[in-house]
């Protein structure tokens, strides 16, 4: 179940971790697999004129020890990732990930293989976003401005937590770390993803893959300059994740 | 007059009678033109026309507007909204430069390119040369991806810009992009590649030969504004724009180095350097660097030798969305004043280059509304420059380097919101404005692209209680692409000033530069 929010596009860490799981299946085959992932659905679609409602009247009342406005704790967690497509000749086919997610108060950042995402809260409020691609090194960077122009309202309590909970009916909430304990998405064409949370602690372990500490020499390009770009393989692997996160272009209604 | 002549008359006029009520019946789209304004307006162009001569004088100035995508269509749409937003009907609003007496088209491709991108178009204007994708300043026989610094050189184009500093006139620079970005750089830099801005944005090799951080590597883009020529170092009293990242050090003295008004964002360069300082300490004592409004709005046009303005990291924000930064921009047409204050003090003259860069940026998003504002502003700004010199002695140029996909379509009556939905004329006068409706009945906008971000999976939506002249409203496209693309079709040249009559019919975009250089006399 997902909900229309508001005239843009609410973004929740959830969102992006669907955009991550498909990349995973981009990376794979190339395949455009999550269009209708619960992030993409284009209820929000207030860019295209979809239908949508009041954000105003959801709250988090209810959701145990989250406030909307408070500080969540600052952690780093470990979760495994298994994507499980149906194949018609055999048992199916399972691809699993390791991501580490660290919450810091201005902060959170995800890495998932050889993509990460850092969202930054700036003084001001505004929020931007870095999309990093080990793969192809190559840094986006998405200012709060250029999220403003997509139709991007990045939500950091939802960034925070990963999700909504209220919004997905296959989830395991731990109220301690304010956390999916255990998430099962249904994915199009049969495939399920399963999340799972591994272990959290207050400061991530000094073995942990975690977001921000490569790609300080790669090429850094701003998601407004995609026009010019498209050549650029990372460039086009970051707009395919902007379009499965319901950010850009081809929205279903 | 007989009894027969009266009786003729009063049934003549019986008949008039009977016919009066249908003729009563008021359109209910209408203009606000009587019959006779359409014959004395086109009259008044006549008289006017014949007025007009050809300037052959030297231009003491020349001004260079570049609207970045901004083809005809997007005129004539900001055109109408522009007229709209004044609370006209808007078709028959004019924007400052279409008052130009001299237009042509320009044919935008390149070398090797039939729909080119900014660099070749750019090149192509500020050089005389056509060029190849992707490249500044240099000629087409540079190889792709060439980082050494003496191919480069050996193939490098002279611009407008440097042949003005040459003649010992000021030069500026301003745009809403990047200063780094082609359209601006095409200006000042020569480099096989574009996107090499920072250094850090160099390869590590090219070919095997040693790029990022070699001694014989092509400088980047940024550094080439600060290492220019003795001329051009001496003549560039201005440059304002966005980019801030592009000119300062990821890491200083060891430590990270931030950006001042993201406070989470490094610089981008690998080198150390901070070249906003560098562009003060070498500018002698009167050089300044602003990266906010108040600091922009506290330079003393009458004491400042030297401006270098960088209002964001990357690009400045859209002009819609201006009201939103924390530190505050300037406007293009706030830029534009300031730079003209501090160039017009050279008794030798000037040329200045204003870009009007988001234009393109927001038709890439598939956002009509946001490049709409872009290009209302731009003309602002080139209603600044008009007011603020004088076209005995300046030449100004308004054109686009490339166009966009961008339409405006189907049949919308008079006045209809350039954002909105169509409606036609009434079949009937007197009957209700409806929206007009495709072959499934649903209404659709008279905005709309060819390709990009607007493409709708599944078909058409139903739009009716949409609205679609929002901000973030995004037209839709026939084609799905996460972001539009330039379009081929020629774009306009308009032009005022001395041998401005040399622009004119269908024009290489070339001979642009060619126009500039017979105006400036070398």
């Amino acid at each position: 179940m997902s909900t229309c929010v508001s005239a843009l596009t609410r973004v929740t860490m959830l969102g992006a971790v669907l955009s991550a799981l498909s990349a995973v299946v981009v990376a794979n085959d190339q395949t455009p697999a999550f269009a209708s992932s619960p992030a993409a659905a284009p209820c929000t679609d207030a860019r295209h004129g979809h239908l949508r409602s009041a954000f105003g009247a959801r709250t988090w009342d209810g959701i145990p020890g989250v406030h909307r406005q408070s500080a969540l704790a600052p952690l780093a967690a470990r979760y495994r990732v298994t994507v499980t497509e149906p194949s018609p000749t055999g048992p199916g086919i399972t691809r699993q990930q390791e991501w580490t997610f660290v919450r810091e108060p201005n902060r959170i950042a995800i890495s998932k293989g050889n993509i990460e995402e850092i969202w930054r809260r700036l003084p001001n409020g505004s929020v931007n976003l870095q999309r990093v691609f080990h793969d192809e090194q190559r840094v986006i960077d998405y200012p709060a401005g250029e999220l403003i122009s997509l139709g991007i309202e990045p939500d950091w309590t939802e960034l925070s937590t990963f999700m909504d909970p209220r919004e997905y009916d296959q989830v395991e909430w731990d109220a301690t770390v304010q956390l999916p304990a255990r998430l099962t998405l249904p994915l199009p064409r049969g495939a399920m993803a399963r999340y799972e949370l591994l272990e959290w602690k207050t400061e991530p372990a000094t073995d942990w893959a975690l977001a921000g500490v490569r790609g300080a020499d790669y090429l850094q390009i701003d998601a407004a300059d995609f026009g010019d770009m498209a050549y650029d393989p990372a460039v086009r692997k970051a707009e395919a994740l902007d379009v499965r996160a319901g950010w850009r272009n081809v929205h279903r209604h | 007059m007989s009894r027969t002549l009266i009786a003729t008359a009063v049934a003549a006029l019986s008949a008039t009678c009977a016919w009066a009520p249908a003729h009563a019946v008021e359109p209910v789209v209408k203009g606000p033109e009587s019959v006779a304004d359409w014959y004395d307006a086109g009259n008044a162009f006549i008289t006017a026309s014949k007025q007009t001569y050809n300037n052959t004088r030297k231009a003491r100035n020349v001004i260079l507007f570049v609207g970045d995508g901004m083809g005809v269509s997007t005129v004539t749409a900001a055109r109408i909204l522009e007229g709209q937003l004044k609370g006209r009907p808007g078709e028959e609003n004019r924007l400052s430069f279409e008052s130009f007496p001299n237009v042509a088209f320009s044919k935008t491709y390149s070398w090797d390119q039939q729909t080119s991108d900014s660099a070749p178009t750019m090149t192509a204007i500020s050089t005389g040369y056509k060029a190849r994708e992707g490249m500044l300043s240099v000629n087409h026989l540079t190889p792709r991806g060439e980082c050494s610094a003496a191919v480069n050189s050996a193939n490098s184009l002279k611009t407008i810009l440097e042949y003005s500093a040459a003649m010992g006139k000021s030069t500026g620079i301003v745009s809403t992009a990047r200063l780094t970005h082609a359209t601006p750089a095409a200006l000042y830099s020569h480099i096989a590649v574009r996107d090499w801005e920072a250094d850090s944005n160099l390869p590590v090799s090219s070919s095997g030969v040693p790029c990022r951080g070699a001694a014989n590597s092509v400088k980047d883009i940024a550094r080439q504004l600060i290492e220019v020529s003795p001329s051009v170092r001496s003549s560039l009293k201005v440059a304002i724009g966005g980019g801030r990242t592009y000119f300062l050090p990821a890491k200083k003295d060891g430590a990270d180095y931030f950006d001042p008004e993201y406070p989470a964002q490094k610089g981008r360069r690998a080198d150390g350097r901070d070249l906003t300082s560098e562009w003060v300490s070498t500018r002698g004592g009167n050089a300044v660097y602003a990266w906010n409004k108040a600091q922009f709005d506290a330079v003393n046009p009458d004491t400042t030798a030297y401006l270098l303005g960088l209002f964001e990291p990357s690009h400045v924000q859209y002009e819609a969305d201006k009201a939103n930064d924390g530190a505050g921009e300037p406007t293009l047409t706030e830029m534009t004043a300031k730079s003209l204050q501090m160039l017009k003090k050279d008794p030798a003259g000037f040329f200045l280059h204003v870009e009007g860069g988001r234009i393109d940026h927001a038709h890439h998003a598939g956002n009509a509304r946001r490049a709409l504002i872009e290009t209302i502003e731009f003309a602002k700004a080139i209603r600044y420059a008009m007011d603020n010199t004088n076209p005995e002695d300046t030449l100004i140029i308004v054109t686009a380097d490339h166009s966009h996909t961008f339409t405006i379509a189907g049949y919308p009556s008079r006045g209809n919101n350039i954002l909105g939905l169509v409606r036609e004329v009434p079949a009937t006068d007197g009957a209700a404005l409806q929206n007009s409706v495709d072959s499934n009945g649903l209404p659709y906008t008279t905005l709309g692209y060819a390709n990009g971000p607007g493409y709708r999976v599944g078909g058409r939506p139903n739009l009716t209680s949409v609205d679609t002249t929002g901000l973030d409203f995004l037209q839709e496209a026939a084609v799905p692409l996460g972001s539009e693309t330039h379009a081929g079709e020629d774009v306009a040249i308009y032009a005022r000033g001395p041998k401005s009559y040399l622009v004119r019919g269908s024009m290489e975009q070339n001979w642009i530069f060619h126009v500039m250089r017979e105006a400036l006399g070398f």
